[in-house]
């Protein structure tokens, strides 16, 4: 105690700058024993402690936050660990000065032995080092929202919603883990009682350095338990609310949701989580501030499953939440800005031009409604702008960085109802930029100028048509100085013309008098005839003599009865000159009268003042041309009736140009309707397919080579598809002074005798068939006999009788396939079968054959073996035979036969040459006919139908090839054919 | 050894022609005046080649002849049509005869060609 009334102490401990007490350690008691004097000023409490219970102080209870308990234990665990022990630093807020934060000390004093004898408590001001750290802590916090907004604006609200998501991960994680702490803690005290105190100390100094508020909520009552500084700090209020039920301890939050929640927590036992809640909260100072929070109300169950306490752990995001709200309230003022601007805008957000924001102007532009286009791509809502230079200059902005604009653009916007709508604009794109400096977005403004443009463009257009307009009046002027001067050059033409009439004069009368028809000219009322030429003398049959000075009427008796005289009368009165045409007039001839025909003018002559002073009459005898043609119109009318009684269709082809005019007859022969048109091509047409190469050949040849065409064949008529023959005949007609060349001709409906002629046909060929089957047997039989004949008596007198029974079977055999085969051409029923075949082998064979009928021939051959035809063998060799027989038959005494073969472009031509007594030229034609024979006395003695050389033609015919013959009397024939090359 | 020949003709007097002159070139003859008669029989008998008539009372050649072709039993023996109608070698064409004669016939062909097409 002595050292304590040290004077020197005294001073000492009066003096010290830290505010310091000593107490007794008599506790519970804890008697003061003197208090310095900083620590009197610090507390503000002047009054003298001594003798006093700390604990009975003013400035201890209304100063420290600790609770006797907590400073007992802390006085206990200076004395055990003899040592200075400090307690967690407070705010201190005296009356009129500002706010302290204070740390208290306690130090035990023993005297000798282990016994402490006085606790020095120090008070340090330590609000410089708190704030610092606040400070500190601020700005870091202000730096960690500060990146966290700058985030925010980069991303979505969603992300901004995902992050807070993490942060209320990371408040469940950090709940668990301390979950997890206090159930160890629990263990422990379990376990470890005797360390009860410090446990508890460790557990709760856990909770109080955790970075989030966390309180416990005890009973129904909601008594808090315990909660740390931070959350008291959330709540606004000090360390004494420990232990005070939750709605007196925060008054409040009496009519905010969370008393209700907790409640509820009691009853169900879940969980709660809080993200975002607003809530108000008192602050230190008393006011009420709105803050919002993450938070989660976990029930703390006891092991037999009833919740007994619930714990809150909390963290204030009010700031994100308020930086969120600003950026919410920017875009929505963006949003608003851009709707009310009387432009159009629009925000096109990203590369793919997502249409953000539109406003009503743009939308007036676009002939859009808001629905239509939002969200989508700009690409997708016009696809005609692919097309235009927009999207390029977009993409542009989005590369260069820097804003473009133009103006009085045409654009062309596709309408929904799919009309184009022509409109011009002035537009700017803007580049917006995100945090990082790149262009994130698209402000564009476009500003219809559509009607502007439009009324400029009217506007000049309307002045290009008043220069137009001055223009022409120019021109017209000018067209009317040039038309004056014209007129002037027209009047000196007229007085020049004048002056050369009387020149003129002179040269009428030599004009009259050598004029190539009748001219003469009548004078006065009388009509006297003043002048008259020779030729109108010659049609008048008059003299000069008997005409002049005279009276036309009176001159010229014979044309009384005639009405000539009236019609010059007539004309002299009323001036108009009169023409008449073919007119039929009897003149005077050789004392006599005639018929003749004319061509007459009456022309009035007139003075200068329009009186009639005379007449011209001309005249044209055109008697010898009616007369010539009466004689053909009547040979015409006479033909046209033969042509209709025949029923003769008829046609003619204009060489000239190919025109083709076919008679009515014609037409509905062919079976087209009387007034159709018919084409050449047409009418060819229905020609038989077996026949029509064939016919338009002949026509070729006609029209080429003069040549004669008289053809029958058989035509498919147009309307009923029936077959029907006809013959056509024709010829060309050369250029004969005026007429035009042009090939014409007739067609005849042959049906009936063709139909006749098939039947007959059809007879021969059954007749035919029925004649070889005894044939056929009837040779059997004498083969038969021929071979037993060896053996039997006389057989030298029977066997000549036998073979030559067997010839004329053959030559019976002949003749009736010969019949045959007329009869199938006949009937068109002879069909060929082409091949590739070797010409040289055919003839080779052919003449084998004929050397058997003579031995007095020498056939020979040249230049045939090569020779490859497109033909049917068994055809063209029966062409070759009957040739070869013929060449034989006709030539007695001729010796020599050849066959020649010649290649001529795409065919071959066949010759074969005999020495016999020829064919006169006028019968070469007709050999190829049917039935022909060339009928001289030399011929009477050959036997033959006359069929041969007709079914050789036919069968050429047959294969598009051509034959023909040329021959000279008494010297020889040689006869052609021409077959297709293979 | 002698081959058998089945011929089938409706005219007494070439059937018998031919029979006689078959015979006597070694051939065995089966003679048939009808298509019925023929397809009755034909099948009962061994036949080395067919000689057939396109004319028949009761049918035609060709029709036989496509009827032995279609018989995998018969298929390979020899066919030949014979006819006097002009217009019969064409349609024979589009038959599978072995060959076709025309009548009238020359003996000593038609047998050249019948041993033709058994050697």
């Amino acid at each position: 105690m002595h050292h304590i009334k040290d004077p020197l102490f005294q001073i000492l401990f009066s003096q010290l700058q830290e505010a310091r007490i000593l107490l007794k350690a008599d506790f519970p008691t804890l008697t003061i024993i003197q208090a310095n004097q900083a620590w009197e000023i610090l507390v503000g409490d002047s009054t003298s402690y001594s003798g006093m219970s700390f604990l009975d102080t003013k400035s201890y209870l209304s100063i420290f936050p600790f609770d006797d308990q907590t400073l007992q234990s802390k006085i206990t665990e200076a004395i055990s660990h003899k040592e200075s022990i400090s307690l967690p630093a407070f705010i201190h807020k005296p009356l009129r000065t500002a706010p302290i934060w204070l740390e208290l000390h306690i130090t035990a004093i023993f005297n000798s032995s282990t016994v402490p004898e006085y606790l020095m408590l120090t008070l340090y001001d330590v609000t410089a080092k708190i704030q610092d750290q606040q400070a500190l802590r601020l700005s870091q916090e202000t730096e960690a929202l500060l990146l966290s907004e700058l985030q925010e604006v980069n991303e979505e609200i969603s992300s901004a919603n995902e992050e807070l998501r993490a942060t209320n991960e990371d408040l469940i994680k950090s709940q668990e883990r301390l979950y997890q702490l206090n159930n160890q803690l629990e263990e422990k005290v379990k376990s470890r009682t005797k360390a009860l105190v410090e446990s508890e100390q460790k557990a709760r100094f856990l909770i109080s350095s955790a970075p989030v508020g966390i309180v416990v909520l005890t009973g129904k009552e909601l008594f808090i338990e315990s909660a740390n500084q931070k959350m008291l700090a959330y709540f606004g209020k000090r360390s004494n609310v420990i232990g005070m039920p939750l709605h007196l301890a925060l008054p409040e939050i009496q009519d905010q949701s969370f008393l209700g929640i907790l409640d509820r927590i009691f009853d169900t036992g879940q969980a709660f989580y809080g993200n975002e809640i607003k809530a108000d909260m008192a602050t230190a100072k008393g006011q009420v501030k709105q803050a919002y929070f993450n938070f989660v109300y976990q029930p703390i169950k006891d092991p037999e499953g009833p919740t007994t306490s619930i714990m809150i752990v909390a963290t204030e995001v009010t700031d994100q939440v308020i930086a969120r709200k600003t950026i919410e309230q920017s875009a929505h003022q963006l949003n608003r800005i851009v709707s009310t601007t009387p432009i159009g805008l629009t925000i096109l957000k990203g590369k793919d031009l997502i249409i953000n924001i539109v406003n009503d102007p743009i939308l007036q532009i676009w002939g859009r409604s808001e629905k239509e286009i939002l969200n989508k791509r700009l690409i997708d809502v016009f696809p005609e702008l692919q097309q235009q230079s927009f999207p390029k200059l977009l993409s542009q902005v989005f590369e260069s960085k820097k804003r473009v604009a133009m103006l009085g653009m045409p654009v062309d916007i596709r309408l929904p109802n799919g009309a184009l709508k022509k409109a011009y604009v002035d537009f700017s794109y803007d580049p917006l930029f995100d945090i990082y400096g790149n262009v994130e977005a698209i402000l564009a403004s476009v500003n219809d100028v559509t009607e502007l443009i439009n009324n400029k463009k009217l506007l000049q257009d309307r002045q290009e048509e008043l220069e137009s307009l001055n223009e022409e009046l120019a021109a017209a002027n000018e067209e009317l100085a040039t038309t004056n001067e014209e007129l002037f050059e027209a009047q000196a033409h007229i007085s020049s013309v004048f002056e050369k009439l009387k020149e003129n004069e002179t040269r009428f009368r030599s004009l009259f008098e050598q004029s190539p028809v009748g001219m003469c000219f009548l004078k006065g009322e009388d009509l006297i005839i003043e002048l008259v030429n020779d030729n109108m003398l010659q049609i008048w049959g008059r003299q000069r003599e008997e005409l002049i000075g005279r009276s036309h009427e009176l001159a010229r008796p014979e044309l009384k009865g005639q009405p000539m005289n009236d019609w010059l009368r007539e004309v002299y009165q009323t001036g108009i000159p009169k023409t008449n045409n073919e007119l039929k007039v009897r003149l005077y001839y050789k004392g006599g009268l005639r018929d003749a025909y004319v061509h007459s003018l009456y022309h009035p002559l007139k003075d200068t003042k329009g009186k009639v002073t005379g007449i011209l009459v001309i005249l044209t005898d055109i008697t010898p041309f009616v007369k010539a043609r009466k004689q053909v119109e009547g040979a015409q009318a006479r033909l046209n009736l033969a042509v209709q009684s025949a029923e003769l269709g008829t046609w003619n082809i204009r060489l000239q140009d190919g025109e083709f005019s076919p008679s009515t007859r014609l037409k509905t022969i062919l079976g087209f309707l009387e007034d159709e048109e018919m084409s050449f091509d047409e009418a060819i047409a229905q020609i038989h397919d077996d026949y029509r190469e064939h016919v338009k050949q002949a026509i070729e040849n006609t029209i080429q080579h003069d040549e004669k065409f008289e053809l029958e064949f058989p035509i498919i008529v147009r309307q009923d598809g029936t077959l029907r023959w006809i013959r056509a005949t024709g010829r060309t007609y050369k250029t004969e002074a005026d007429l035009e060349a042009n090939f014409s001709g007739t067609v005849l409906d042959i049906t009936n005798r063709k139909l006749e002629e098939i039947r007959k046909n059809d007879f021969i060929a059954i007749a035919s068939h029925e004649l070889k089957t005894p044939l056929t047997s009837l040779k059997g039989y004498l083969q038969i006999m021929e071979t037993k004949i060896e053996k039997s008596i006389n057989h030298d007198i029977f066997k000549p009788f036998v073979r030559k029974s067997l010839l004329q079977i053959d030559k019976m055999h002949s003749l009736i396939k010969g019949f045959l085969d007329v009869a199938r051409l006949e009937s068109g029923r002879l069909i060929i079968d082409p091949q590739k075949i070797n010409l040289g082998k055919l003839i080779h064979e052919a003449i084998e054959e004929a050397e058997l009928l003579s031995k007095n021939h020498i056939i020979s051959i040249i230049d045939c073996e090569e020779v490859e035809v497109f033909a049917d063998g068994d055809k063209i060799a029966q062409v070759l035979g009957n040739l070869l027989s013929n060449a034989i038959k006709y030539s007695p005494l001729g010796k020599n036969i050849t066959i020649n073969c010649k290649v001529d472009k795409d065919e071959a031509i066949v010759k074969v040459t005999d020495e016999g007594m020829g064919v006169k030229p006028h019968e070469v034609d007709r050999l190829f006919d049917r039935f022909y024979r060339v009928e001289t006395k030399h011929t009477k003695a050959i036997s033959g139908f006359g069929i041969g050389l007709y079914l050789c033609a036919e069968i050429i015919r047959l294969h598009h090839g051509r034959i023909w013959a040329e021959s000279e009397s008494g010297k020889g024939t040689s006869f052609y054919f021409s077959l297709p090359l293979a | 050894m002698s081959k058998t020949i089945c011929i089938v003709e409706d005219n007494p007097d070439i059937a018998d022609v031919l029979d006689i002159y078959l015979q006597e070139e070694g051939f065995e003859v089966t003679l048939f005046d009808t298509a019925s008669a023929f397809l009755s029989t034909y099948q009962k008998q061994h036949n080395d080649i067919f000689l057939l008539d396109v004319m028949l009372p009761d049918g035609d050649g060709i029709s036989l002849c496509n009827h032995i072709k279609q018989d995998p039993a018969f298929a390979h023996i020899p066919v030949v049509i014979m006819s006097a109608h002009s217009q019969a070698e064409t349609i024979n064409k589009n038959s599978k005869s072995d060959a076709f004669i025309k009548k009238p016939f020359d003996l000593n062909e038609l047998k050249d060609q019948l041993n033709l097409l058994l050697s």
